[in-house]
C-alpha cells in the first residue's frame, strides 16, 4: 500500500516522457531544474518522504566538482536549489516522515539537518570531536546517513589521515560515540532498519594517503554491534573482494549485496543462508520492501567497452528481466565526472510505487523515474 | 568606475570609535561576500568589474561572485567553487583564474561566458596520493605565460607554474616542507616567492611549525632564503610583493610590517602596528591591516590605516565582531578581513563582520588620508 499523495510524474509538467526504445520502458525525467545536472541519490537512501510531497536531488553546476543540494515540492510545483547543503560522498538522508534531509561534511566535521521549506533554517546535530581525528585531515565522516531503528542515533564512519573510525552521532546530544576503529578503510556503514544497536559495514580499498599506494579490500561486508567489534559475515569467503554495494532488507533479516561475477545476493543473518537472486544484477542493485522485485545498474564500471550499461528490472514471482534503460550513455570524460559518482543507482521509492535512477540519455545527469507497475506488467506476460 | 559612495549597492556604515566610514555592499548574491585575500587584487583596471567570494553557510566551499559596476548588478557564478584563496583576476580583461580538485580553469566575466579548464595536474605528479591543495593563490607571470601553483599532495609539497597556452605543469621544486603562498614577481617572468609554511602530518595529525617564512626561486631552479632561519624567521608571514618588483612586504608577528629591498637586503620596520596581514599603496606610503585577526576569539579584531607620511594611524573598524558561526569554528571560509588597497589605491577593500554576517566593505583612502592629517591622497 502506497502512502504517496503527491508524486505522479505522468501527470506532472515538472517530468517529460522518455521511452526506452528497445523495451519500450517510460521514464518520467525531471526536467524541472535547479542546477545543470541533477541526480538521484545513491541507492541506499530514500529521496522522497512516504507523502510523496517532496523530492531531494543532488545538484551541481559543472566544473565545480561538489554537489549540493536541490529539492521539488510536488504539491506546489516549485523546484529549488538548497546552496548551504554542499555535501560530500552519498551522506543525504531523508526523514522518509518529515521530508527534513540530513547531510555531513568532513570539512566542517559537521552533521546538519534542514527542512524542505523554502526559509527552514539548517540546524547542527553534532560535530565530529577532536579526540577523534587529531589533527588529521578528515576525509570522509559518513559515506550515507541512516538513522537507528529507534531514531536517536546517526550512523558515522570516519576516514582520518590513515584511520579508519565507526560510530553513531546521537541526535538529541549530537554526541559522537565510538563503537570500532581500524587500521583499512571501512566505510558504507547503515544502520539495521530494526536494531538500534547493529550496524552493517564495509571494508573498501583505498591509496595511501602518504604513498599512493593502492590496497584492495579481502572481505567486503561486516556486522558491527554496539560494544562488540566488527564481524564478517563470511570470515572466510574467496568471494569476499568481488562482492560489494550491500543494503538492508527492509524487515532487517538479511543483507543483499551484488557479487560483480555472480549477481544479486541474499544473505540471512539468522541462518546465514546465502541466496544468489538475481545472476544479472552485478553492480548497483536494490529491492522492493519483499524482496521479489529488483532493480540495478549493469555493467557500469565496464561502460562500452564491454557491453552497453543498462537499467535493468527482474522480476522474481515470474523470473523475467527488462530493461529500464538499455544503452545508459557513459558520461563524457570519466575522470572529470568521477567527483560527481554519475552511475544509474536505481532503487525503490514510495513503498514501492517507482523506481527512480539517474538517466544520461540527455547528454547529462537527469533524475527520472519509472513506475513499477508498469514494470511488473511487462515482465509478467 | 567604482564609486561605492554614490552607488545604490552598498551601505554606508560609520565606525562608532573612529567616525571613519566603510561602504558595505548590502546588495547580495550570496549570504556571505566576501573580499579577496590580500595578495590577489579584485578590481579590473577599468573599475568596471570587482569580484568577491561568496559562501552558503554552513557550504564550506566559496564560488565567486561579481560585481558589474556598469550594469550595477552583483551576481554569482556558482560553477566557479574554488579552493583555498586561488582566484586571479586578469586587471585589462576581467576574467577569473582559479582552481578546485586537480583543475587549473577560466571564465570571463559576462554571464554568458564559459568555464574553460586550462590545465591539470597529470597523474604522474599525483600517483593516487592524496591532492590536497593545487595552490594557495595564483598570481601570473610578468611575462603573462606562467601561473604560479604550489602543490600539497600526500606528504609532498611543491612549486612550479603552469603555462596557460598548454596547461603543461612543471615541478620547480619539492619539499617534504610546507611550501605555500607562491607569488610571482610582478617584473620578473623568472622569478618567484614562495614560503615555508606550518602543516599537519597527513596520516598522525602532528604539527609542524615553519622555521624561515621566506624564500625566492627562479625557474632555472635557482633558490635562496631572503634571511638566514633565526628567531625571526619563523614568525614571519603575510608577505606580498610591492608592484615595482624591487622589495617584498612582510609582517612580524611581533615587530610589525617591513619591507625588504631585494637588491640590498635592506629590511626595515615599516609599521610596528600592522602584526597580522598588512597591505601598501602601490607607492609604499598607505598601509592596511588587520590587527589582532589570530585572538580574535578572546578580543575585537581591528581593521586600521597607517599614513606614512604623518605616522598617525586611525581604526577603520575599531571592534569587529568574531567571525558569525560558523566561520568561528574553523578556517574552512578563511574570515579575516584581508584589507587591500584597491581600484588605482582609492580604496581599501575588506572584509567586515559588523552585520553579523561577512560583508565586503569599501573606504575611500582620501578619507584616511585626511583624517590622519596628511595630504592629498591619490
Amino acid at each position: 500500500m502506497t502512502r504517496n499523495r503527491y508524486l505522479h510524474p505522468e501527470d506532472s509538467p515538472l517530468f517529460s516522457p522518455w521511452t526506452d526504445p528497445r523495451s519500450g520502458v517510460v521514464s518520467y525525467i525531471l526536467s524541472a531544474r535547479v542546477a545543470p545536472w541533477q541526480q538521484s541519490f545513491y541507492f541506499t537512501n530514500q529521496p522522497v518522504p512516504f507523502d510523496g510531497r517532496y523530492m531531494w536531488v543532488y545538484a551541481s553546476c559543472p566544473p565545480t566538482p561538489f554537489h549540493t543540494l536541490g529539492v521539488v515540492d510536488f504539491k506546489t510545483g516549485e523546484a529549488r536549489l538548497v546552496p548551504e547543503t554542499a555535501f560530500k560522498e552519498a551522506s543525504p538522508m531523508v526523514d522518509l516522515e518529515t521530508g527534513e534531509v540530513y547531510w555531513a561534511h568532513p570539512h566542517t566535521r559537521e552533521v546538519y539537518r534542514r527542512g524542505p521549506g523554502k526559509d527552514d533554517p539548517v540546524q547542527v546535530i553534532g560535530q565530529v570531536p577532536w579526540e577523534t581525528f587529531g589533527g588529521r585531515p578528515l576525509h570522509r565522516i559518513s559515506t550515507h546517513l541512516s538513522f537507528s531503528a529507534d531514531r536517536k542515533w546517526l550512523n558515522l564512519d570516519i576516514e582520518a589521515g590513515d584511520t579508519w573510525h565507526a560510530g553513531a552521532m546521537e541526535l538529541a546530544t549530537g554526541k559522537y560515540e565510538n563503537w570500532d576503529s581500524f587500521d583499512r578503510r571501512f566505510n558504507h556503514s547503515l544502520f539495521s532498519p530494526v536494531d538500534p544497536d547493529l550496524q552493517l559495514i564495509a571494508q573498501d580499498w583505498w591509496n595511501d594517503v602518504k604513498t599512493g599506494v593502492h590496497h584492495r579490500y579481502v572481505n567486503r561486508i561486516y556486522l558491527l554491534r554496539r560494544g562488540e567489534k566488527a564481524q564478517p559475515i563470511y570470515p572466510n569467503s574467496e568471494r569476499g573482494n568481488r562482492i560489494s554495494h550491500e543494503w538492508w532488507g527492509a524487515d532487517g533479516s538479511k543483507v543483499w549485496y551484488v557479487d560483480y561475477d555472480l549477481g544479486t545476493f541474499s544473505y540471512e543473518l539468522a541462518s546465514g543462508a546465502t541466496e544468489c537472486v538475481w545472476p544479472g544484477g552485478t553492480c548497483h542493485s536494490q529491492c522492493d520492501g519483499a524482496g521479489l522485485l529488483l532493480t540495478g545498474d549493469i555493467n557500469t564500471y565496464k561502460g562500452q567497452k564491454e557491453k552497453p550499461v543498462r537499467i535493468g528490472f527482474f522480476n522474481r514471482h515470474t523470473g523475467k528481466e527488462i530493461d529500464v534503460v538499455s544503452d545508459w550513455p557513459v558520461p563524457p570524460m570519466r575522470a572529470a565526472v568521477s567527483g560527481y559518482h554519475v552511475h544509474g543507482h536505481p532503487q525503490f521509492i514510495c513503498d514501492g510505487e517507482f523506481i527512480t535512477y539517474s538517466s544520461t540519455v540527455y547528454g547529462r545527469p537527469d533524475v527520472a523515474l519509472v513506475r513499477v507497475a508498469d514494470l511488473v506488467k511487462l515482465t509478467s506476460a | 568606475m567604482l564609486h561605492p559612495e554614490s552607488s545604490p549597492l552598498f551601505t554606508p556604515w560609520t565606525d562608532p570609535v573612529s567616525g571613519v566610514t566603510s561602504y558595505i555592499l548590502t546588495t547580495r548574491c550570496a549570504p556571505w561576500q566576501q573580499a579577496f585575500y590580500f595578495t590577489n587584487n579584485p578590481v579590473t583596471t577599468d573599475e568596471r568589474y570587482m569580484w568577491l567570494y561568496a559562501a552558503y553557510p554552513p557550504s564550506p566551499y566559496h564560488a565567486l561572485g561579481l560585481v558589474d559596476t556598469l550594469e550595477g548588478t552583483v551576481r554569482v557564478y556558482p560553477e566557479t567553487a574554488f579552493e583555498a584563496e586561488s582566484p586571479w583576476v586578469d586587471p585589462k580583461t576581467g576574467e577569473i583564474f582559479w582552481t578546485v580538485g586537480r583543475d587549473i580553469l577560466r571564465r570571463g566575466p559576462r554571464p554568458e561566458d564559459k568555464a574553460v579548464r586550462i590545465g591539470r595536474l597529470p597523474d604522474e605528479i599525483l600517483q593516487g596520493r592524496v591532492l590536497q591543495r593545487v595552490v594557495t593563490h595564483l598570481t601570473r607571470s610578468a611575462d603573462g605565460r606562467l601561473l604560479n601553483i604550489d602543490i600539497t599532495i600526500g606528504d609532498r609539497f611543491m612549486v612550479g607554474a603552469v603555462e596557460i597556452e598548454t596547461g603543461k605543469v612543471d615541478i620547480w621544486f619539492q619539499s617534504e616542507k610546507c611550501l605555500r603562498h607562491g607569488q610571482f614577481s610582478p617584473t620578473d617572468p623568472t622569478l618567484m616567492m614562495f614560503c615555508e609554511d606550518w602543516w599537519r602530518d597527513v596520516k598522525t595529525g602532528q604539527h609542524h611549525p615553519y622555521r624561515n617564512r621566506l624564500w625566492m626561486i627562479r625557474e632555472n631552479r635557482e633558490m635562496w632564503p631572503l634571511f638566514a632561519q633565526s628567531e625571526r624567521t619563523g614568525r614571519h608571514s603575510h608577505e606580498w610583493w610591492a608592484p615595482d618588483g624591487k622589495s617584498i612586504w612582510c609582517v612580524d608577528y611581533d615587530l610589525g610590517t617591513f619591507q625588504y629591498d631585494l637588491a640590498t637586503g635592506k629590511h626595515e620596520i615599516i609599521w610596528p602596528g600592522g602584526t597580522c596581514h598588512s597591505h601598501a599603496s602601490a607607492d609604499g606610503q598607505h598601509l592596511a591591516g588587520d590587527i589582532g585577526t589570530y585572538q580574535w576569539n578572546q578580543k575585537p579584531c581591528r581593521v586600521a590605516y597607517f599614513n606614512r607620511q604623518t605616522g598617525k594611524e586611525i581604526d577603520i573598524a575599531a571592534a569587529l565582531p568574531p567571525p558569525p558561526f560558523p566561520a568561528n569554528i574553523g578556517h574552512y571560509y578563511h574570515a579575516h578581513p584581508h584589507p587591500q588597497f584597491v581600484a588605482g589605491d582609492r580604496y581599501v577593500a575588506y572584509t567586515t563582520t559588523v552585520n553579523g554576517v561577512l560583508d565586503l566593505a569599501l573606504v575611500p583612502l582620501a578619507d584616511l588620508v585626511r583624517l590622519t592629517g596628511g595630504g592629498a591622497s591619490r
